[in-house]
């Protein structure tokens, strides 16, 4: 299988594990990422909270090289993802707003391609039973809170999810590499990640209620499918320990990092090593290093 | 809120609240007030009005006080009021719609710190193309005069190697540049 990979921004920097760790997991699964060329940013929520045409337009050029070269595109990023939705859904329905976005980016784009992320990929796109057939080393003892966040799940009509309440299509992943998913509630409760920077008091709230739920179940890590939470959580777990008084250390991963992990990768070659969280002793308490 | 006569509120904002339904394609007559979505909002506890009020207060037509809210500001666009409304009201959108048209009609946005960060995080996509994290916060900081923002987790990022002083120039920058360009000309600004 050959498809489009659209890292965006954030995969090339705060979130090159989930980068190193796609490549090398995809690589082992017979699936080539094909990198879109020159791609740009999507814009994120700045775009579409500043102009009604932006979001679109910028989405559109990346979804045009795609469309130019026949392939649909995975992007890794839950923002990213729900940003190229929101682009693929209206202009598929609008003609005359694909007329005129093709007028501002100078391209052809037809809006024919289909977007997934990454618990789609696996899920859906190569399957649990591919997935089985590579794991070498099962994640026993791995006691996981599977952290879907806001914009890889609503609005539903958008994502396509299975659940926009209670999805289980990434627990069902963490069940097939040997760990365990644990039932909370706080699956799809968004991280406030959007408002890290210019509220950050949002974030140490909703962070602190996640952290604490999943903590109070016993999680011994969360595992999500978007560079965003997961370095939200990660880089301002201290400031969240601190504001309300607690003890978290507890590490975030992506749901890549830990299939490559179950297939015999080594934490350096998935960029484990690259998080805010100190992940060593977790992984040597439950001997996957 | 002091008190108003609705009857005339309703008919001098009638053009302001029909040009924010055109450019959202949000019906907010088809609220019926439930108040789900307030009770799911992960910001509703800092705002000065929940979405239900938000979306109550435009069916009064009190379409100023919306436009000065700081609920639009701080809506994260988490979409949690959409999936669960039963009548399926985009909420979301709705409140970009109104931060935009705020801005337009020259409100200050109640929320600065939102709106310069949004401002800055755009600037640097539209000269090289992609997000430049470090100029986004030289811009933010100098802009929002909150000038160490950041500064508490920049060192760590630094040492893991995960953020690079210099921002990644892609070929097509001019193209994306021009996007941006061509989107301001059609609004008849510069």
């Amino acid at each position: 299988m050959k498809i489009g990979y659209f890292p965006g921004c954030s995969l090339e920097s705060t979130g090159i594990e989930y980068h190193l760790s796609n490549k090398a997991v995809a690589k082992k699964l017979g699936v080539e990422l094909w990198e879109i060329p020159d791609w740009n940013c999507c814009g994120a929520s700045p775009a579409h909270q500043s102009d009604l045409v932006l979001p679109n337009a910028l989405n559109a050029r990346n979804l045009a090289i795609a469309e130019e070269a026949g392939m649909d595109v995975v992007a890794p990023c839950a923002a990213c993802y729900n940003r190229m939705c929101a682009a693929i859904e209206t202009l598929k329905n609008d003609p005359e707003e694909l007329k005129n976005i093709n007028e501002i980016i100078e391209r052809d784009y037809k809006a024919s391609n289909k977007v997934y992320n990454m618990v789609e990929f696996f899920h859906d796109l190569v399957g649990l039973d591919k997935i089985a057939a590579q794991v070498q080393k099962k994640l026993s003892g791995l006691k996981v809170a599977c952290y879907y966040g806001c914009l890889l799940v609503k609005p539903p009509e958008l994502t396509r999810f299975d659940n926009p309440e209670n999805p289980t299509s990434m627990d069902e992943i963490v069940e097939t590499i040997g760990a365990t998913p644990l039932v909370w509630p706080y699956k799809t409760e968004c991280c406030g990640g959007g408002l890290a920077i210019s509220k950050t008091e949002v974030i140490l709230k909703l962070g602190n209620d996640i952290f604490s739920y999943a903590q109070a179940i016993g999680a011994d890590c969360l595992v999500t499918a978007c560079p965003m939470c997961q370095l939200n959580l990660e880089l301002r777990q201290p400031a969240m320990e601190k504001e309300y008084n607690v003890k978290f250390n507890m590490p975030v991963f992506e749901i890549s990092e830990l299939i490559g992990l179950s297939f015999g990768f080594s934490p350096k070659e998935l960029g484990i090593n690259k998080h805010f969280v100190n992940t060593a002793p977790l992984l040597k308490e439950k001997q996957l290093a | 809120m002091e008190q108003v006569a609705l009857n005339s509120v309703l008919k001098s904002s009638q053009a302001l609240n029909q040009e924010i339904a055109e450019k959202s394609h949000v019906d907010v007559n088809k609220c019926y007030q439930c108040g789900t979505c307030a009770a799911g909002c992960p910001v509703a506890y800092l705002a000065d009005y929940s979405p239900r009020q938000i979306v109550r207060m435009l069916q009064n037509g009190l379409v100023e006080d919306v436009l000065k809210s700081r609920m639009i500001w701080l809506c994260i666009g988490c979409g949690n009021c959409l999936s669960r409304c039963p009548r399926k009201i985009d909420v979301p959108h709705l409140n970009d719609t109104l931060r935009i048209v705020s801005k337009e009609k020259g409100f200050p946005p109640a929320e600065k710190s939102v709106d310069v960060f949004n401002d800055s995080f755009l600037k640097t996509v539209q000269y090289t193309g992609r997000l430049y994290e470090a100029g986004l916060t030289m811009l933010y900081n100098t802009r929002s005069g909150n000038f160490m923002s950041g500064m508490d987790v920049a060192p760590h990022m630094m040492k893991l190697g995960k953020i690079s002083p210099f921002p990644h120039l892609i070929k097509g920058r001019g193209e994306v540049s021009r996007i941006f360009k061509k989107i301001q000309e059609r609004k008849g600004g510069k």
